[in-house]
């Protein structure tokens, strides 16, 4: 389990190493001058002189990467010159908001996902299998931005219960959570639906079953165990949706956090605070799937054997 | 009759289809009586699986319309509720499956699932289940068994994983035990382990055993009654010895002609196979469903179904015929006519003298290695060696045998002789030509020359093209004019015995043996001088195998085509090969003239294939006994020191540890890879072999995981 | 990474074969595909088929829905259905154009990684796993940083975010493909590769693709509408659903419900179309050839299944 941990957090060394490069590279992409697209329009000439010398734009771009790796490494992602805060300070005064919005929505999406998968799954081509995927297949199509719309309208501005605008306290919270994660939930029930109908075809169920053991302990013992790991899977490649999402519903709700962060900064051409937010959501991508997959490799044993067994 | 444990009654099983109801199972009836050994024995479709599933009372789960009776222990079971059928699945009656390593859930333990059977069925605490289990596991010979106990299914062989299920049904002390086609997935060293089991542990222990299976012989030594199954219907049930030495139905009597016995030095049999095809059982037939195969067909067979009955010699078959008396042996007087004019047309067509004196095929010392990756990096892993030293030679229009169990290296070996795989070492020559250092160009010649015909027909095809647009693609390779490539088309599929309709299908429509003769055509389509036969009989039925068989041999003859043809199933091997080379570990252990090799075999490890090949005669069988070879078909990664045959090998010495022996010259064109193959002695007992080797085996073990 | 989700949503395995239900799934793909293709064709006919101009205003701004106009006015009185009809254009243009690309770009790239395996394969899988790295709509982000605004940046941003996605099913399929008995008889009778790719792989491969395109296009318009949604696509006063949605939202605390009424039906309707021909499709390809394995897919997706060639060929020796 360790040696398997270990080779799985290798391996995504070269991702982040990617990640990096290309957060490094969109710099060098925007036409003009790198220090000047760095410090604004608006920047003295010493000043984007002194940047030219500081990240060594004459030398080559390869240099020019370790540098930028190692600045990296330091935690230095640059100052925003909006605000003059480093992007660093930036990230984690914001992180948080976003963080609870995700985890929120997360939450939604298994809360309402799961039982309706269950169902569906352990009863295909019944009405509550019909019904429940009839709705899961619109909740998909829904754009969550536009449910986020209706969400106020409805339970904001008719209904008048709960809060709209804002970052506020915990109520503040549950609109956005619900209508980011109403999406993923729809998503979550279809899958667990098709894991479980997988499962349920496996030999070993039919030989569980004829050696008389009955269904809802072949259920609960055997195929959840077996249909969990594709779900957790395809849930964790899901986050990247979510933390993206989350851009969208902040600024619908006027809520503080990554993605309002990240969507002013590119609007107002901030490049330090765009690359510096793209770089750490792909590594918060990175890692949570990388936290998925060992979650896997403890619920699959094949999984880890496939990875040990590569270097054996 | 109260004395029968399972008694099936008048079952009727249909499954749902596109526009009606297949019948798969058409009225059956029979009893077992407690503590024998009943086979139910038939070709695919025949029902049998089906009738299986019935009994454990599964086919309805699948869909399925169910009627008529299964009583077990006089209790109702077909249609029961689910807490009655809890009471008797599992408890009465265990199962051992086909598919041993999808039977097991990937992710528990062996442990957790035997538990779980154990504390359910048996009320057993969790420890006493742990003990029971591991006490069951020890009584099925498996090695080190706590250890396995810990294990995940995937860390076991299929073997091993056959005896865990063994072990999981011993242990629910079931009266009657179900083995459906239990053996089928495993090498023939390891089936008769799990034979050996089943004789001493489930049938001599008293339990009622009930064994399905599609091979007759598999099923000779241990049953004492066999039902032989046929379109849904018991053709004829009878005690085993009486059905072997009479067989009251024609069917009966065409199949046991069709099962290729073990040639050790006399003349090849003739495989005859059975003409036609098993019924579709979508359309209802008339009268006897084996009438349109049968040669002694009459009127009234087209026109009544026979029932299940009694004849004048108390025996069970349903057969309008052998009313009038004991079957002429029709059918076994063809395979002598057929067997007469054989031997004239092959006196007559002497070989012709090869215009090249070069061998067809010569490899040397060739060698194939496969690079494990690295996911971790672009780099290079380790290599993993199928191929090690092999030197082969095949003439013109000559047959050498390739045999050897799975992992062995068989496949790789015939791949890279036509450079389909990569040898990383040693040579080919093709008529003298290297074909592995041959450039671009030259290879795109050559080797048409040389063909494939593969295990898998269905997959040999690609599903999107017809048989006709197939063929035309092989045609294409040689032949440039259009209209004669049509031409061909039709003439190919006429030296396979095939309609010329088929063109037009694809070959997803057609049947096994069909698929195999077009695949047989295509190879031809090239005009090659050699034929790569890759197990192109192990996945067809035993009837049609007969029949591909014969059709080879022919086309060998007609148009002097040398074979490599490559198989686990030495039976097949030495009624195919003029010459042999047993394989084990990618290493050629011993070869020469099939009359030597296995008229008088010097490797310990071809003495194990031979012994482990279950007698076709059930008194043989049953004199004989099976003395399998303990051990597993050996993982490739993991190569012992010394002779690579030495851990299982009953005769191991120090040297045979540590010294690996070269193939030698023992006499004429026989040679061996053994230090004492000119003094092996006789072949000890049982017991001593398979208790030592079990555990030194290679196989793949939880301890690498 | 995110966009990955597209043909996961097809990923539904049925056990169900009975006639009945396949010709439930024969109705609802054609009318999904009908309403998708009169929603494609009021994009394209929009100046013969909308009544007003969708750029002037024709009524007093915000005007609930009337007779003369069903989905009613917005903040500047323009006509809703008007905008609602034009802005089709671009989400399909962007969406439709997007997925060709990421077609055309992704199954060559693995179609030659899956075939040749080895080296270069594993090369061109590493840099579609760090592509994958990145949710789409934050690849859309960076693409956006660099080159500005408007629907060519979308139309790159959407693709380089597709391209992995069909870069690995080519490629995973390839290697299965490539390991298919009809391909080693095929090298066997010595027919060039290049044949073999097109003949006997692509053509197996085909149904998979089609089944993942349309999904991937349901996708497309949602990364679309997003992208619009926080103003990175086109500028106002151009109509268009995402952004006629966001400038909506500024009224609907205000109760003005209708404003964002039609450009959310619209682009629920053009979604949940393809995704439904996304599932039929798979259901129905899947059905008729073995070639189309759900099961495949999801594991083809979800990485569960990274072995490579060399590998298997020596699990099989």
């Amino acid at each position: 389990m360790l040696q398997y941990s270990i080779r799985r957090i290798v391996a995504a060394l070269p991702l982040l190493l990617g990640a990096s490069f290309i957060s490094f590279v969109i710099l060098h992409l925007i036409p003009g001058d790198p220090a000047r697209v760095l410090l604004g329009t608006q920047a003295p000439l010493a000043e984007v002189d002194a940047l030219r010398r500081q990240l060594g734009l004459d030398r080559p771009l390869l240099v020019q990467y370790v540098v930028y790796v190692g600045n990296l490494l330091h935690g230095n992602l640059g100052t925003s010159y909006l605000n003059q805060q480093t992007v660093v300070s930036e990230i984690t005064q914001q992180g948080l908001y976003t963080l609870q919005l995700t985890v929120g929505a997360l939450f939604v999406a298994l809360l309402v996902g799961v039982p309706i998968g269950l169902i569906a799954g352990t009863r295909p081509g019944s009405w509550m299998d019909r019904v429940g995927m009839s709705i899961a297949v619109l909740g998909v199509a829904v754009p969550y931005f536009w449910l986020a719309l209706l969400c106020i309208i409805f339970f904001g501005v008719d209904l008048r219960i709960l809060p709209v605008l804002g970052t506020g306290g915990p109520s503040h919270l549950v609109l956005p959570c619900v209508s980011l994660g109403i999406g993923y939930s729809a998503f979550t029930a279809r899958l667990l639906r098709a894991s479980l109908i997988d499962a349920y075809r496996q030999p070993f169920v039919h030989f569980s079953r004829a050696m008389g053991l009955p269904g809802s302990r072949i259920l609960f013992r055997s195929i959840l165990k077996y249909a969990s790991g594709p779900v957790v899977t395809a849930l964790g490649l899901q986050l990247g949706n979510l933390l993206s999402g989350a851009a969208a519903t902040e600024i619908i709700f006027g809520r503080a956090g990554l993605g309002s962060l990240t969507v002013h900064a590119i609007l107002a051409k901030d490049i330090p605070t765009v690359q510096g937010m793209i770089l750490f959501i792909a590594a918060v991508y990175i890692v949570i799937n990388l936290l998925v997959d060992i979650f896997k490799g403890v619920i699959d044993p094949r999984v880890r054997l496939e990875w040990t067994e590569a270097r054996a | 009759m109260p004395d029968m444990i399972v008694d099936v009654r008048s079952l009727v099983v249909d499954f749902p289809i596109q526009g009606g109801w297949l019948r798969a199972v058409d009225g059956i009836s029979f009893g077992v009586r407690a503590g024998e050994t009943l086979a139910i024995v038939g070709e695919s479709g025949s029902g049998k699986s089906v009738t299986m599933s019935a009994i454990m009372s599964r086919a309805r789960a699948d869909g399925a319309r169910v009627q008529g009776s299964v009583l077990v222990e006089g209790q109702e079971i077909l249609h029961a509720s689910e807490s009655i059928l809890q009471q008797v699945r599992g408890r009465k009656v265990a199962l051992i499956p086909q598919d041993p390593a999808g039977s097991l859930n990937p992710v528990r333990t062996v442990g957790a699932q035997m538990r779980e059977m154990l504390t359910f069925h048996r009320k057993l605490s969790a420890r006493e289940a742990d003990l029971a289990a591991l006490k069951s596991l020890e009584e099925v010979a498996i090695p080190d068994p706590a250890r396995q106990l810990r294990a995940y299914p995937f860390e076991l062989s299929g073997g091993m994983l056959q005896r865990v299920l063994i072990a999981t049904a011993l242990a629910l002390q079931p009266q009657v035990v179900i083995a459906d086609e239990a053996t089928t997935a495993l090498d023939v060293s390891v089936q008769a382990q799990i034979l050996n089991l089943m004789q001493t542990r489930i049938k001599e222990a008293g339990m009622t055993l009930i064994i399905i299976s599609h091979d007759l012989s598999v099923v000779s030594g241990l049953a004492d009654r066999i039902a032989v199954m046929y379109a849904g219907q018991i053709a004829e049930l009878s005690a085993v010895d009486e059905l072997f030495g009479s067989p009251q139905h024609p069917y009966t009597e065409a199949l046991l002609g069709c099962i290729p016995r073990l040639r050790g030095s006399g003349p090849r049999q003739v495989l005859v196979g059975i003409p036609g095809h098993p019924p579709d059982p979508r359309g209802r037939h008339q009268g006897c469903a084996f009438a349109p195969r049968c040669a002694y067909a009459r009127d009234v067979c087209r026109e009544r179904r026979p029932a299940l009955t009694e004849n004048a010699g108390h025996r069970l078959r349903a057969c309008w015929v052998s009313d009038e008396g004991p079957l002429s042996g029709f059918h076994s007087s063809r395979q002598a006519v057929a067997a007469e004019a054989e031997a004239v047309e092959a006196a007559e067509q002497q070989r012709p003298a090869p215009a090249d004196e070069r061998p067809v095929l010569r490899a040397e010392d060739l060698r194939v290695a496969y690079r494990k990756p690295s996911l971790l990096s672009w780099g290079r892993g380790a290599e993993l060696t199928a191929v090690e030293e092999v030197s082969i030679e095949v003439g013109h229009g000559e047959t050498l045998g390739i045999v050897g169990e799975s992992g062995c290296g068989k496949s790789s070996l015939g791949r890279a002789v036509l450079r389909l795989t990569r040898a990383s070492a040693g040579s080919v020559r093709f008529l003298g030509e290297d074909v592995l250092r041959m450039p671009g160009p030259r290879l795109r010649v050559v080797r048409p020359r040389m063909q494939l015909v593969l295990q898998s027909s269905r997959q040999a095809f690609d599903p999107r093209m017809s048989v006709y647009q197939s063929m035309l693609e092989a045609i294409g390779v040689v032949e440039r004019d259009r209209s004669a490539r049509d031409r061909q088309v039709y003439q190919l599929l006429d030296v396979v015995e095939l309609p010329s309709r088929v063109a037009e299908a694809f070959p997803q429509e057609l049947s096994g043996g069909q698929q195999q003769r077009v695949n047989i055509a295509r190879a031809l389509a090239t005009r090659p001088s050699l034929i790569v036969a890759d197990e192109p009989t192990a996945a067809l039925d035993v009837s049609v195998r007969a029949q591909i068989l014969q059709l080879l041999r022919r086309i060998q003859r007609e148009e002097g085509i040398a074979y490599l043809f490559i198989s686990h199933d030495l039976t097949v091997i030495s009624q195919m090969a003029e010459r042999v080379a047993v394989i084990y570990l990618g290493r050629v252990i011993e070869t020469g003239e099939t009359t030597q090799v296995l008229g008088g075999p010097r490797h310990p490890y071809t003495r194990a294939l031979m012994q482990a090949i279950p007698a076709s005669d059930p008194i043989v069988a049953r004199e004989r006994g099976l003395h399998p070879i303990g051990g597993e078909p050996p993982n490739p990664a993991d190569r012992p020191g010394g002779c690579y045959f030495h851990p299982r090998c009953p005769f191991a010495t120090d040297r045979c540890r540590v010294e690996r022996p070269e193939l030698r010259v023992l006499e004429d064109g026989h040679l061996a890879a053994c230090h004492y193959a000119e003094t092996l002695g006789e072949w000890p007992g049982v017991e001593a072999a398979a208790g030592e080797a079990g555990s030194a085996a290679g196989g793949r073990g939880p301890g690498q995981a | 990474m995110s966009v990955i989700a597209a043909p996961e949503m097809t990923a539904e395995v049925e056990t169900d074969r009975r006639p009945g239900r396949v010709q439930t799934r024969v109705l609802t793909l054609g009318i999904a595909s009908a309403v998708l293709l009169i929603l494609i064709l009021l994009a394209i006919f929009a100046p013969l088929v909308a009544h007003y101009n969708p750029d002037t205003p024709v009524t007093t701004a915000l005007t609930p829905p009337t007779a003369q106009h069903w989905f009613g006015s917005d903040e500047l009185g323009r006509d809703v259905l008007s905008r609602v009809i034009w802005g089709g254009r671009i989400p399909f243009l962007v969406s439709a154009v997007s997925v060709l690309i990421a077609t055309a770009v992704g199954v060559t790239l693995g179609l030659i990684g899956g075939y040749t395996a080895g080296l270069v394969g594993g090369f061109i899988m590493r840099c579609m796993d760090v592509l994958l790295a990145f949710p789409a709509l934050i690849l859309g982000f960076a693409v956006i940083a660099i080159i500005g605004i408007g629907p060519t940046s979308m139309i790159i941003a959407i693709s380089v975010a597709f391209v992995p996605v069909f870069a690995r099913i080519a490629y995973t399929s390839t290697l299965s493909i490539k390991r298919e008995d009809f391909v080693t008889i095929a090298r066997g009778l010595g027919l060039p590769a290049s044949r073999i790719l097109i003949r006997h792989v692509l053509r197996n491969l085909a149904s998979e693709i089609a089944v993942v395109a349309s999904s991937s296009f349901g996708w497309a318009l949602l990364l679309e509408a997003a992208l619009e949604f926080l103003g990175m696509g086109t500028r106002p006063p151009t109509p268009d659903w995402g952004a006629d949605l966001s400038a909506a939202s500024d009224y609907v605390a205000s109760g003005s419900w209708w404003v964002m009424f039609g450009p959310g039906v619209a682009i629920t309707l053009a979604i949940l179309c393809s995704n439904l021909i996304g599932d039929d499709l798979a259901h129905l390809l899947g059905a008729r050839s073995s070639r189309v394995s759900l099961g495949r897919l999801l594991r083809a997706l979800t990485g569960a299944n990274r072995r490579s060639a060399s590998q298997e060929a020596a699990a099989d020796a």
